[in-house]
């Protein structure tokens, strides 16, 4: 039986490890740019005075 | 002090009410019951990037984080770790695609993706990537809205994270929303995603919205800069954005915003990416 409930409790360990590595996260793309805030001047946005 | 310095102590309050409205992404052991739906919470994020390779690297050396290689729909997707909780995704931009820019993108709570997307459309929005499954994990769909912001909509069939009682390091904790048009913006998500919006907030013309779905989930304020494009703008949590965003530029990325003494005393950090894509980096608690 030892052998037994040890193979057992691999199983549900290795069962539980691939539940989890796909039970998180999206993963997709599309076709559309990004915010585009590469000339984003924050120093002056956020701070200066207006 | 500035006006715009003004909204950003605004802003500040409404995260400071709204921090209870960190989201753990993680995925919870298999055994876990089936949770509950809170439509307008976010519940994870994904950088969609034209370089996965530097980003993983920049995310890994600025905030810890360590990748787990798998896929999605059969497409390669790295998994975002801090410890054994899952954090966010990277997905590698599609070659017809790669030039068109990189960014985070933020997925909201909604009882029905697909009800939600053809009510996003009606309002002025477009599907980027039409409701489809994610493997056995979720419904979900890309949308643009009607200012061309993206946004991310899910239904995690197993029901949403808890809630819970504060943001944790190196973890996404907040949203904000830049408006080319607050009102038209506040509208079309107040319409779609069935928030509350409160101004916290109104000085010199600018304010700052606060949208609640049983509680503060996001702020909401106007693009501070002309040719700014509309854009959710992801907060991850750090202890010292003065010295994470000391180490940006060498780690390939660019500073947007350093911190200063008059935002947010100094606590708020807008970085990109080297592929481009803006991240918050704040301090929590702000004082």
């Amino acid at each position: 039986m030892r052998p037994l409930a040890r193979a057992l409790a691999l199983l549900l360990v290795l069962l539980a490890a691939a539940c989890q590595s796909s039970s998180a996260g999206m993963g997709m793309d599309f076709d559309s740019g990004g915010p585009g805030w590469n000339n984003f001047s924050g120093g002056k946005v956020f701070g200066a005075p207006l | 002090m500035g006006r715009a310095a003004v909204v950003w102590l605004a802003a500040a309050a409404a995260l400071l009410q709204g921090a209870g409205c960190a989201t753990r992404p993680a995925a919870p052991a298999a055994a876990e019951p089936v949770r509950g739906v809170t439509p307008g919470k976010f519940v994870w994020h994904d950088l969609v990037t034209s370089a996965p390779g530097p980003c993983r690297r920049f995310y890994a050396e600025l905030l810890g984080w360590q990748f787990e290689d798998t896929q999605r729909n059969g497409k390669p997707y790295a998994i975002a770790h801090l410890g054994d909780e899952r954090v966010a995704g990277i997905v590698a931009k599609s070659a017809s695609a790669a030039e068109k820019g990189s960014q985070w993108v933020g997925y909201v709570s909604v009882q029905d993706v697909d009800r939600t997307v053809a009510e996003a459309v009606k309002a002025g929005g477009r599907a980027l990537v039409a409701p489809r499954e994610i493997e056995t994990i979720a419904r979900a769909a890309v949308i643009a809205d009607a200012e061309g912001a993206v946004l991310g909509l899910a239904r995690i069939h197993r029901g949403d994270p808890p809630d819970e009682a504060g943001p944790r390091e190196g973890r996404f904790f907040w949203m904000e929303y830049f408006a080319r048009d607050p009102q038209a913006a506040l509208s079309f998500y107040t319409g779609l995603l069935g928030y509350q919006s409160e101004v916290r907030e109104e000085l010199a013309g600018l304010a700052y919205h606060v949208l609640k779905s049983q509680r503060p989930r996001a702020g909401l304020l106007p693009v501070p800069q002309e040719g700014m494009r509309p854009a959710w703008l992801p907060y991850v949590m750090v202890q010292d954005p003065a010295a994470l965003s000391a180490r940006v530029e060498s780690l390939g990325g660019t500073v947007l915003f350093a911190p200063r003494a008059d935002v947010r005393k100094g606590t708020l950090a807008i970085v990109a990416d080297p592929s481009g894509a803006p991240i918050a980096l704040q301090k929590w608690p702000i004082s």
